[in-house]
């Protein structure tokens, strides 16, 4: 869909953004992650696509926190309830925030590193020589924001690469890369 | 069926309309019986037989014409096949990529002389050629051509049909071991006490054809699963021949597959609890093309040993590991997971371990089936390190080597945090070391 292949010379305006410093040592923990490679950031604007998923809960749930003490006799609980799930969606949106930062990948010279999580981490390697097809895709908001979202196929089902929120013109070049990585490295089943 | 290609298409077996219609018909027929049993009554005997003679004939009719419009030629290295009355199919499977051919025969395509071959490819979801169905002269015939092809032999040497290579025999397995081994599941055990049930309401509630219908038929639910692997793996023998490793089986649906050498991408070694008593031990292995779970004949096709004395597998496995990954076997150490892990496996942390070698990583899990996976490193095809918040707070970390096909990952859960990440650099290093010695090859 998205991420038309970029000219050549878009690649190096495409060189991707550095990850911004981490807040907390656990995000960078260099002891889990290997240091010594250069990580990747996604783009801070899929923040945005995360926090309006969080804003999508916020007005129901706003509203029955006080709808609910106001029209029904239920009142304490009610607002226990209400000011419980607000309280969550606070801490999601605190999550999502850091789970975005936690987004990293790097290309390293045999394999691609991606990297994610917050409360569940996780790293991938995937060597270039045994990528199948790599997908480009980019939903309504995605494209609206300029964004697109790259996954890697290997022969094994249970192959979990995927790159969330990458500036379009960056997930064509990242595609046209493992491409030519994948053809010239394919390695037999 | 305009001859667009050199080669002519071949068609199908004249037989095959009649296989397909009979089991269509067969279908319907059980359908039919169940559904409207009263109607049947209703209408008489005679009326309904004449329905299911239209039918049949309605059945074989539609089976002769897609039989008409079925043809399949090879072209290079390429197997074609075209089908399809209405929309075309036409499906071109390049020979290369072949992971395994089988050649299957149902009970009825057996009493007919017929069989199907089928050719598994992988990256799929489902197996991507069937031909059903050819004579089953032509059907080995043509496995020992295809599998010549796919093994890179030029075609001008070959005949499509092809004299069996002599073929040397591995393993067979006992019959009586196998009705045992079959004897001494869960699901055996199960039975008595399911049809002990409707003697005990016997006593409180009279009896009841409900609770006797109910139980009689969980018992047979439940007895059908040993029975079907017994009827599946009887016989169950394992032979090699230069073109790969060749696993016969089956009493009422006889089966033959041929997995081309190196297609093995991991290997399981099962020991369940009720066999231990005897050192029994079961052998799956993992072949790129068949689905795990997707169907459950397919699932169990990857049966190398369905019973077996722990020897016996020991050095069948042997044999199935790329040449020095067997003297490896010996050397690996397996690491235990740290005690933290308890929290996460209560039963099982005893048994969880992982180990690396030069060519293999191999895991030990389980609690009541304890079990050993071997995986080639020249076949992992990613890898993977994940952690929760549980394991976090433990300081344990899981490693995955994510496989073509199989069962599911190889997995090396919950080891210490720096264990885990050791391992996984060590094999990401040691795969990249296969896969440049493959590339250099």
């Amino acid at each position: 869909m998205a991420g038309d292949g970029p000219s050549p010379g878009d690649a190096a305006a495409a060189a991707g953004t550095p990850l911004p410093p981490a807040r907390r040592a656990a995000d960078a923990d260099p002891a889990l992650w290997p240091g010594d490679v250069p990580w990747r950031g996604v783009s801070p604007r899929l923040l945005v696509i995360r926090r309006i998923a969080v804003g999508g809960w916020l007005l129901p749930v706003a509203a029955a926190t006080i709808a609910v003490p106001a029209f029904t006799g239920i009142t304490w609980t009610g607002w226990a309830i209400g000011l419980g799930g607000l309280a969550a969606l606070a801490w999601w949106w605190r999550i999502v925030t850091r789970a975005v930062r936690s987004w990293g990948y790097a290309e390293r010279e045999d394999d691609l590193l991606i990297r994610h999580g917050v409360l569940i981490r996780r790293l991938t390697v995937v060597p270039y020589g045994r990528m199948q097809f790599v997908d480009v895709r980019a939903g309504p908001l995605e494209r609206a924001l300029g964004l697109a979202a790259v996954r890697l196929h290997t022969a094994a089902a249970s192959t979990d690469a995927f790159i969330p929120g990458l500036p379009s013109a960056e997930a064509g070049r990242l595609r046209e890369k493992l491409a030519a990585l994948g053809e010239s490295r394919a390695a037999g089943l | 069926m305009s001859g667009d290609g050199l080669v002519p298409l071949r068609r199908l077996h004249p037989l095959t309309p009649l296989v397909r219609g009979a089991k269509v018909l067969g279908a319907l027929t059980a359908l039919g019986v169940v559904r409207s049993w009263q109607t049947i009554q209703q209408v008489g005997f005679g009326f309904a037989f004449a329905g299911v003679a239209v039918l049949a004939v309605a059945a074989i009719a539609v089976s002769w014409i897609g039989w008409r419009f079925t043809g399949y030629r090879i072209t290079g290295r390429e197997l074609q096949i075209q089908a399809g009355i209405l929309s075309r199919r036409h499906r071109t499977v390049p020979l290369e990529r072949v992971q395994a051919i089988d050649v299957v025969r149902p009970v009825l395509a057996r009493l007919l002389g017929l069989a199907e071959l089928r050719l598994e490819v992988v990256g799929g979801n489902d197996t991507e050629a069937r031909l059903s169905y050819l004579s089953a002269g032509e059907a080995a015939g043509l496995r020992e051509y295809l599998l010549s092809l796919a093994s890179g032999v030029p075609a001008t040497q070959l005949t499509p049909d092809q004299a069996a290579p002599a073929e040397q025999p591995l393993f067979r397995v006992d019959p009586g071991q196998l009705v045992l081994s079959q004897l001494l599941t869960p699901y055996t055990f199960a039975v008595p006490f399911l049809l002990a049930w409707p003697a005990v309401t016997l006593f409180t509630d009279g009896i009841s054809i409900a609770s006797l219908f109910g139980a009689g038929s969980a018992a047979v639910g439940v007895a059908a699963v040993p029975v079907r692997r017994l009827l599946r793996e009887w016989g169950h023998a394992v032979s090699a021949t230069p073109q790969g490793l060749r696993i016969r089986g089956g009493l009422l649906e006889k089966r033959t597959q041929t997995v081309t050498p190196g297609r093995v991408q991991a290997i399981r070694i099962q020991r369940p609890l009720l066999w231990r008593p005897f050192g029994w031990v079961r052998v799956d292995i993992d072949v790129a093309g068949y689905h795990a779970g997707h169907r459950a004949e397919e699932q169990a096709s990857g049966a190398l040993v369905p019973v077996a004395d722990a020897s016996t597998a020991d050095a069948l496995v042997r044999q199935m590991l790329p040449p020095g990954a067997a003297a490896e076997l010996d050397a690996v150490t397996l690491v235990a997971v740290p005690p933290a892990a308890r929290w996460l496996a209560p039963f099982a942390h005893r048994y969880l371990a992982a180990g690396i070698t030069a060519q293999l990583f191999v895991t030990r899990s389980g609690w009541l089936i304890p079990q050993h996976r071997i995986a080639v490193h020249a076949r992992i095809q990613s890898l993977r390190f994940g952690q929760g918040p549980i394991q976090r707070r433990l300081g344990l970390g899981t490693v995955h080597a994510d496989l073509a096909g199989g069962h599911s990952p190889v997995i090396a859960p919950f080891q210490q945090t720096r264990t885990a990440l050791a391992l996984l650099s060590l094999l990401v290093a040691r795969t990249r070391e296969t896969r440049r010695l493959a590339a250099s090859r």
